[in-house]
């Protein structure tokens, strides 16, 4: 009984940390949203007031975005929260950081329901829902509204409900239902949560075998739930593949033009099938999607750099602790002589699958949900460790002392130096330029914003604009750019010129505008009255006013 | 006799791959003598005998003795290095020797060898560190360093921290032995062989501690110990045979032998004109 006690004070005290970590400053850190985060926002506010998202399209199954085609689910996430709280940071990220909270309560469940014959099951699930709740991966998805932590929740669910069916076979059906509403949380699930599916059936199969009807019926209700998506994608192949193209491995074209450099330097005499033979394609790309699969485990990456994209970097550190070298080491180790070692390893193999695929690696974003098996193999060392040692209380000191410091140092740059330093990462300024802007745009017949980061967005977020207005007066060509994103031209009296050079527009500048220049495109030898700065002092956007 | 036969092969097979068109691939720098490299080519020989006899004296098995030997004649760097005026490459041989003599002896006898050895290490490969510098450099660095070592992308895709390592488009060590080296660093770890964890682990932060990382050859002394673990990787699998252990070894091998035909075509035609590009930034014997 004293122990049961405990052990729900000890997850108790992990659930408050978890929030706190999650909620505290929610609109603060990081200091801005992101381009992602700012359009779902407003998609969310435009169909809670319209049933439309910006582009006009009735309840979407997915957000048609910037070309991106988002999917859905976190937006229609938002839409509750924007209802009471409004239109800004909090509404936006309420939704991950509430299911990042509940995504470690579920590690703790997931691992019991795994090693359900383990004695010491109950120590690996506390110490993987603790690695999960401070984990600094976990924590930056969790306070941005970046798709994949609803995602990880939803197949986190699926996966446990499917585990926890053996014993209670109509969870098969929610199980099944979780499943999907992964798939309509982000790009990578729509692989990712078949290919783990398909694992849990054969890894399971012999349980399923005995309730083939209640099987049949998840089947049944998942292709059902998943048909409004197949028909979207008739429609509309971008709903599915847009993005897909410009990020793909296949895209690049590094690869062909190194393939063409090695056959111009075989001797002529050379057969075109040794030639063809030795240099092709599909050994290329083989390789290099190999390669990139593997960059998701090198312990540079997980340990010292992190992901170098923005804007999923945490400055001077990985996206795991430097502690959990060790840990992760021995739980890979220990692993191997577990039952249930299948599905974490099978889970680890297919969440990096689907970024193996792009040419943008190692990415943390793409594989985050990668983060659980990885917190469970890191909580099998460090049990292992103590087993091993036998010393309780010098294994405890020890680890204490390690995560402590590197928990605060991870604080420490997430909190403090992000912000001041690389406030840049999250396209800080926009909402500080629309709220100066906001107060002098009456003086002015045009505001004319050079593009940069899909300034549009920021304005419609800040001024709250009327989607109904916007979905009619958008200007919009629907050209892609060469990474596949639509812009918008203008709406209203504001303008967002995509080829703006400041050298050639000087002489012959539009009377009674602003112009708003962000300071990748700003002149340097010009002085601005008005200026946004960066929370370090330097500039961001310059204001411009041309009376 | 069927070992010896084998052993036999593996070296035929070392003398072809090392001796071809060994005067001209990679071309020689102005005052290379060749007898140079045909001595390089010996002792390549050597180290595979020798690293035969020294497996089969710590595990006491000749199938797994024949497969170390055959797996160090195969990789990409012991081929490279074989191929040129490699002090590194002597270094290894005397290593070896040492780790086959050593076990057996009293206290005495230990620290005579090693003193014997270091004096060889001093003759053949000077340019190690520990022999210029007293301290290493032990900053953030070597963390980095030793990550750096240890990465997949050094060690199977991209050679592109070693000048002196070889074809910088293929990895220290092939593709195909990547699942049977994981399998080894495992069945090592499980068996406790402290002599191949803590040789492998001291070489590698041998290496990363360099001053002079990444053109530093010291962590060519640890390619036996790699050929090592991927032997027992595949010895582990090979052990219990059923279809699907069979189908994947049979792969395996399958892919070995396209990757051998790509490296080896990369050797000859692609390599051969890198060298021949920069032969003028290498200062000695090459």
């Amino acid at each position: 009984m004293n122990h049961f006690k405990s052990q729900n004070r000890i997850i108790l005290s992990i659930i408050i940390l978890s929030a706190l970590l999650r909620l505290v400053w929610l609109d603060r850190f990081p200091p801005s949203l992101y381009t992602d985060e700012i359009d779902q926002g407003y998609n969310a506010y435009s169909i809670m007031r319209t049933g439309k998202d910006e582009h006009g399209a009735f309840l979407p199954i997915s957000i048609r975005s910037f070309g991106d085609w988002k999917p859905p689910l976190q937006t229609y996430l938002m839409i509750p929260f924007i209802s009471i709280f409004g239109l800004n940071e909090y509404s936006v990220r309420l939704p991950s950081a509430i299911l990042g909270i509940l995504s470690v309560i579920l590690g703790y469940l997931l691992v019991k329901e795994l090693f359900d014959t383990h004695r010491w099951r109950n120590s690996i699930a506390l110490l993987t829902m603790f690695m999960l709740a401070v984990s600094p991966w976990h924590i930056l998805q969790s306070r941005s509204a970046m798709l994949v932590m609803v995602a990880l929740f939803f197949l986190q669910t699926g996966i446990y409900l499917f585990l926890k069916a053996k014993t209670l076979p109509n969870l098969y059906i929610l199980s099944s239902l979780s499943f999907v509403l992964s798939m309509y949380s982000y790009y990578g699930m729509r692989m990712v949560t078949p290919l783990i599916v398909i694992a849990l059936f054969y890894l399971y199969r012999k349980s399923l075998m005995v309730h083939k009807m209640k099987i049949v019926l998840s089947i049944f209700g998942a292709l059902i739930l998943l048909a409004p998506l197949v028909i979207a994608f008739v429609r509309e192949p971008n709903v599915i593949l847009g993005r897909a193209k410009t990020v793909s491995v296949f895209y690049d074209q590094g690869i062909n033009l190194r393939k063409w450099e090695l056959i111009t330097q075989d001797p002529i005499s050379a057969s075109p099938l040794f030639v063809r033979f030795l240099h092709n394609s599909v050994y290329m790309y083989g390789k290099n999607i190999v390669q990139r699969f593997l960059s998701h485990l090198e312990m540079g990456y997980l340990f010292l750099t992190g992901d170098m994209a923005n804007p999923f970097r945490i400055p001077g550190m990985g996206i795991l602790y430097i502690g959990d070298s060790l840990f992760l080491i021995v739980g890979i180790y220990m692993l191997m002589k577990l039952n249930g070692k299948f599905l974490i390893i099978v889970w680890l193999v297919i969440a990096i699958l689907p970024a193996a695929f792009t040419f943008l690696t190692p990415s943390s974003n793409r594989t985050f949900n990668a983060v659980v098996p990885f917190m469970m193999i890191t909580a099998i060392g460090i049990y292992g460790i103590k087993k091993k040692i036998n010393r309780n209380l010098t294994v405890a000191v020890l680890t204490s002392l390690v995560y402590t410091v590197s928990i605060g140092y991870f604080l420490h740059q997430y909190f403090l130096i992000l912000p001041l330093s690389h406030a840049e990462w999250w396209n800080y300024g926009w909402k500080e330029a629309v709220f100066e802007i906001s107060k002098i745009q009456n003086n002015y017949d045009n505001i004319i914003v050079p593009e940069v980061n899909m300034p549009y967005i920021y304005f419609l977020f800040y001024l709250k604009y009327n989607p109904a207005k916007f979905q009619k007066e958008a200007i919009r060509t629907y050209v892609a750019d060469q990474f596949g994103f639509e812009h918008v031209d203008a709406f209203d009296k504001y303008f967002f010129p995509g080829d703006f050079r400041w050298e050639d527009t000087k002489d012959s500048l539009v009377g009674k505008s602003l112009y708003v220049i962000h300071e990748q495109k700003a002149p340097k030898d010009v002085i601005f009255d008005h200026v946004v700065s960066y929370p370090d002092g330097k500039p961001v956007i310059k204001l411009f006013p041309n009376d | 006799m069927h070992t010896t036969i084998l052993l036999v092969l593996i070296l035929i097979f070392v003398f072809i791959s090392r001796l071809y068109q060994i005067s001209l691939i990679p071309p020689l720098t102005p005052g290379t003598p060749i007898l140079l490299r045909y001595l390089n080519v010996l002792v390549n020989a050597a180290i595979c005998i020798a690293f035969y006899y020294y497996t089969k004296k710590r595990t006491q098995n000749r199938k797994k003795a024949i497969l170390a030997a055959w797996v160090y004649s195969v990789l990409f760097w012991p081929f490279e290095q074989g191929r040129i005026v490699s002090q590194v490459n002597t270094s290894i041989l005397f290593l070896i020797i040492y780790l086959i003599q050593i076990k057996s002896g009293s206290l005495l006898y230990k620290i005579v060898s090693t003193i014997i050895l270091i004096g060889l290490l001093l003759l053949t490969y000077p340019q190690l560190w520990i022999f210029k510098h007293v301290l290493p450099k032990l900053s953030f660095d070597l963390i980095n360093n030793f990550f750096s070592i240890v990465s997949f992308e050094f060690l199977f895709f991209k050679n592109q921290y070693f000048w002196w390592g070889g074809v910088r488009d293929f990895g220290v060590l092939n593709l195909a032995f990547l699942p049977f080296f994981l399998i080894g660093i495992y069945q090592t770890i499980f068996d406790y062989d402290r002599q191949i964890i803590f040789g492998s682990l001291i070489l590698i932060l041998l290496t990363a501690s360099s001053p002079y990382f990444p053109e530093t050859r010291e962590l060519y002394l640890a390619i036996p110990f790699f050929s090592y673990l991927i032997a027992a990787g595949i010895y582990k699998l090979q052990l219990k045979k059923n279809f699907k252990r069979n189908l994947f070894l049979t792969g395996s091998f399958i892919i070995l032998m396209y990757e051998l035909c790509q490296y080896y075509h990369y050797y000859t035609t692609h390599y051969f004109m890198e060298v021949r590009s920069n032969i003028y930034k290498i200062h000695e014997s090459f």
